[in-house]
């Protein structure tokens, strides 16, 4: 069977288990890709406009599949006297405008189309506003997806060709839904547990986030309607980018500690392990 | 400025005028010339990316109906925990040149709002979105909503908000395409027409139809009829017929956003 190299959303692009003499082959849903239930048979659906991208999840590439194949039909009676069946698995991605050329989405385990933030996803975040139990960050980016917004960079206010004023929403007689209000971002927050691992109840917000940093979090849970859950509970986790309170830039030297590039002054934060 | 002002809005000044234009003498002889079509559809143009700071958005035209549509999101929604997204359709009529009906356009706008938020909803995967919002707003550049037909207007409503959305990377379980047919009764016998021009008259039934033809043709996924005495045969002829017309647009729509893609391929790689 051929796959298609370039799809539009609601076109079918495989089943989910092919067999072909002793190859058995199957898909799984990747980016863009979801499965659908058509009657009896299940099969993988396009969910976007794209090129094909084939996965290979048990380290074998794409070309070595193919050649398997091949010897397979040729040597037909050579494999039965083998009589070991082959199983090969494959992700199936598609490979839209918004990611083309990018290596991002080959490591993308996510199914579908979505960038918001999934449990679990690892997630760049600024911190805005400090309490002495939690710290309130709002959510850039999430890693090896992007940027939260497709239009983000490009402010509503932006001057550029074909830029237009963001309409008032869900205000005029025309709007069919009952939606409430637009929030300002995606805001998470980093509870006074969540901060690190070891001797939680030590732990000092004051003196591990400062308005203005970015931080590597990773998403424990959407939360409620407002926040998403963040926590910094790893070595790999925490302040990456820090200015000092004199605004000059600053360098981890510890886990705890972060020196300014100019005056060496040393501020404390909980920084994330660098390398 | 009145406290109570809702200052979102960029509002003009009170004593402005709108637009008069003077009747064009010569344009009241085109519109006897409208030809009888059958089973074709007036040629569309469509384009994506129009607007920049859009997530995504298109612009559709035939003949008269002049749509552009831009699509906002998945954005951050306040309040309480979704487990899918919100999906709020707007649609706005042209305000200059129009007498000051504002109750009519009105119900024209909602209209239009409910028929396309109908057709729509069932093509996007909410569930991917949670806790957010996704905003469509339809702005009707032009259309003439006294002479031509309306069920016209509505699905070209509908096709340009797909065509928004595919624009947009949200992901769709498939791309709805709406068509319009008028089936004219009388005394001569029956007559069936795609993509009517003319609005129905006393006998006629007119409907508009919204489908999802990527796997299963039968797809309904939005229908809106007007007609009196309509029989299961009437009913048939018109589902059958504008399923036919929503597939030739599908087709089309298909073709196009391909070929948009490759043109973006091809600079991508240009510019490498």
């Amino acid at each position: 069977m051929t796959l298609p190299g370039y799809v539009v959303p609601g076109q079918i692009i495989s089943p989910l288990i092919e067999k072909e003499g002793n190859v058995v082959r199957r898909y799984k849903p990747g980016h863009g890709v979801v499965e659908r239930d058509f009657g009896n048979v299940k099969a993988l659906s396009a969910t976007l406009v794209g090129k094909i991208q084939i996965v290979s999840l048990d380290g074998k590439k794409e070309d070595d599949i193919v050649m398997v194949d091949d010897e397979d039909l040729e040597n037909d009676k050579k494999s039965k006297v083998k009589g070991k069946p082959t199983e090969l698995v494959f992700q199936i991605n598609i490979e839209n405008k918004f990611n083309y050329g990018s290596s991002d989405n080959v490591s993308s385990t996510r199914v579908g189309t979505s960038v918001l933030p999934e449990v679990g996803d690892i997630v760049y975040a600024k911190v805005v506003k400090l309490t002495l139990v939690q710290t309130h960050v709002e959510i850039l980016v999430v890693e090896n997806q992007g940027t939260i917004s497709a239009e983000s960079g490009l402010g509503v206010h932006a001057s550029a060709d074909g830029v237009v004023g963001l309409p008032p929403l869900a205000s005029g007689q025309g709007s069919a839904s009952s939606s409430g209000d637009i929030a300002e971002g995606f805001g998470g927050i980093i509870r006074i547990q969540d901060v690190r691992a070891t001797q939680r109840d030590k732990v000092k917000i004051q003196e591990s986030f400062k308005p203005g940093d970015i931080v590597r979090a990773l998403v424990l849970s959407l939360g409620d309607g407002n926040n998403y859950y963040l926590s910094t509970a790893r070595n790999d986790l925490g302040v990456i980018f820090a200015k000092s309170a004199a605004g000059e830039h600053m360098y981890p030297i510890d886990w705890q500690t972060m020196k300014s590039s100019v005056t060496g002054a040393l501020e404390l934060r909980k920084c994330a392990k660098p390398f | 400025m009145s406290v109570l002002q809702d200052r979102r809005r960029v509002l003009p000044p009170v004593d402005t005028i709108p637009l008069q234009f003077k009747e064009d003498e010569g344009s009241s002889g085109s519109k006897e010339t409208t030809i009888a079509r059958t089973r074709t559809i007036r040629p569309i143009f469509i384009k994506q990316s129009v607007v920049a700071n859009a997530s995504g958005s298109a612009y559709l035209e035939v003949e008269d109906i002049k749509l552009q549509c831009s699509v906002y999101g998945p954005k951050p929604i306040r309040g309480s925990f979704t487990q899918q997204a919100d999906l709020l359709v707007e649609a706005k009529l042209p305000s200059l040149g129009q007498d000051a009906s504002n109750d009519k356009s009105a119900s024209i706008e909602k209209d239009i709002t409910s028929f396309v938020q109908t057709s729509i909803t069932p093509g996007i995967i909410l569930t991917q979105y949670p806790k957010s919002c996704i905003n469509i707003m339809i702005t009707v550049i032009s259309a003439d909503l006294e002479n031509r037909n309306f069920k016209s207007l509505l699905a070209a409503a509908t096709n340009v908000a797909s065509l928004a959305l595919v624009d947009a990377g949200i992901a769709l379980y498939d791309i709805v395409t709406s068509a319009s047919v008028l089936l004219s009764r009388n005394e001569n016998g029956e007559s069936l027409y795609f993509d009517p021009e003319t609005p129905r008259e006393s006998e006629d039934i007119e409907g508009v139809l919204s489908f999802m033809t990527g796997q299963d043709e039968s797809n309904i996924v939005g229908m809106w009829l007007d007609g009196e005495n309509i029989t299961s045969k009437n009913l048939t002829t018109l589902t059958e017929s504008a399923k036919e017309a929503a597939c030739q647009i599908r087709t089309l729509f298909n073709g196009v956003i391909l070929q948009e893609f490759h043109d973006k391929e091809q600079e991508a790689s240009n510019s490498k």
